[in-house]
């Protein structure tokens, strides 16, 4: 959850979302370096008088302002697709789910070889005397297990919409007629939350995801 | 360095100069751009431009154009069309420089240059017409906001951005440990109920 006047991204709740708020990191200071260059090159030609204004070609300048960049771009390139692929690795879920998208709401559904539980997950309208937070609570959250791989499949039942939840780094598109698959695994117990990101109608706004993660003691 | 040579076959339209780079020759007159006859008073009017001006080198960028710019000091052509008392006043600069008085130097660099560099350089003024846009246009602004706030904007408050609303907001945030690790609740003193002293 975002307090008022948050700028960066939600504190990382999952294991790839920190390692998403780190790379994230990396690259700004990358990003705020090349800008600053360029910011000072922009100022220098303009108000250099030194400048030759006759200059129309130079081999060595081409030359460094073609291998720099890509230097920098190996350098951005490798963290990336680590984390990249990173995240697509769905190794031994010890839970799966199904998340299947609705107009508005989301339905949730455990199921195993011995057990098959599923319900709605509709927005409570917010109340002017109880604290909920605006457009974000729901009246059944969906409750998982801290420490444990889970494997969502995400889908949708009439439009696109999109499970996401950012403080744990995790977004995919609920398409009609496909199963996309999301894994994540957290240790902190807590309540996140997260919105449909795919417009879907009059009431995508009002459609919100929370997940409740309870100690595996008390899961079982 | 460069020959102007006339690239248009009409004689009595405009005539556009094309510059071919060429071995060097003496600097172009429009009676050697021309061709054949010197230029008459009465063709000056078939060159707009340069009329009965003397081209005196390659310029800025060939174009027989008059410029004035610090950087570039030589234009292609000169100032003023030549007169007989400026061509007597360049006869005699030809001889010792001495003879002749500060005025008719002035008066020969006037006829070649429209402005000295430091008439160029000088300050103009520009800023403050600027700076009084930019203002008018900021308190213009400010008018209008005003203007929107008290006439248009007239729904009332939403009763979740109170600060009562808020303050309850953020005793569930960190009753639900948002942001423990750095965000908010990591301030928050789980044990003793209150706010980190540090």
């Amino acid at each position: 959850l975002s307090v008022w006047g948050q700028l960066n991204l939600q504190e990382g709740m999952s294991t790839i979302m920190e390692l998403m708020n780190y790379f994230h990191d990396y690259m700004m200071i990358i990003l705020v370096l090349i800008m600053t260059f360029v910011t000072y090159l922009f100022i220098f030609v303009i108000t250099s008088p030194r400048l030759d204004k006759y200059t129309v070609d130079s081999r060595i300048l081409e030359t460094v302002w073609t291998i720099v960049p890509m230097v920098i771009l190996l350098f951005m390139a490798f963290p990336s697709l680590y984390l990249l692929y990173l995240m697509e690795d769905v190794s031994n879920p010890n839970l799966m789910v199904k998340v299947v998208g609705h107009q508005w709401y989301w339905e949730y559904q455990y199921s195993n070889s011995w057990f098959n539980y599923g319900f709605d997950s509709y927005m409570v309208y917010e109340k002017s005397d109880s604290p909920l937070f605006h457009s974000l609570d729901v009246d059944n959250r969906l409750v998982l297990p801290t420490n444990a791989n889970i494997l969502f499949l995400v889908t949708s039942a009439d439009v696109l919409h999109s499970w996401a939840v950012p403080t744990l780094g995790i977004k995919t598109d609920a398409i009609p007629g496909r199963l996309n698959y999301l894994s994540t695994m957290t240790p902190y117990s807590g309540v996140y939350y997260g919105q449909c990101s795919e417009i879907c109608g009059s009431n995508h706004s009002f459609m919100p995801i929370v997940l409740e993660f309870i100690p595996m003691a008390n899961y079982l | 360095m460069f020959k102007v040579i006339s690239s248009s076959v009409c004689k009595k339209s405009l005539t556009r100069f094309s510059i071919v780079a060429q071995a060097h020759t003496a600097a172009a007159t429009p009676a050697a751009a021309h061709g054949h006859h010197a230029v008459t008073f009465k063709q000056a009017d078939v060159y707009p431009r340069v009329g009965n001006r003397e081209i005196v080198g390659f310029g800025r960028n060939g174009e027989p154009t008059y410029f004035d710019a610090p950087d570039c000091p030589c234009p292609a052509v000169r100032w003023r069309e030549e007169t007989p008392e400026i061509k007597a006043l360049r006869e005699k600069a030809k001889g010792d420089w001495s003879n002749m008085t500060v005025a008719e130097k002035k008066a020969l660099y006037r006829a070649d240059f429209r402005s000295t560099l430091s008439e160029m350089t000088a300050p103009d003024g520009e800023w403050k017409f600027t700076v009084g846009a930019l203002l008018a246009a900021i308190g213009a602004s400010i008018w209008g906001y005003y203007f929107f706030v008290k006439a248009i904007y007239k729904s009332p408050k939403l009763e979740s951005s109170s600060a009562e609303h808020q303050a309850r907001m953020l005793e569930r945030m960190i009753a639900e440990g948002v942001g423990r690790v750095e965000g908010v609740s990591s301030k928050w003193d789980y044990e003793t109920g209150t706010w980190k002293k540090n």
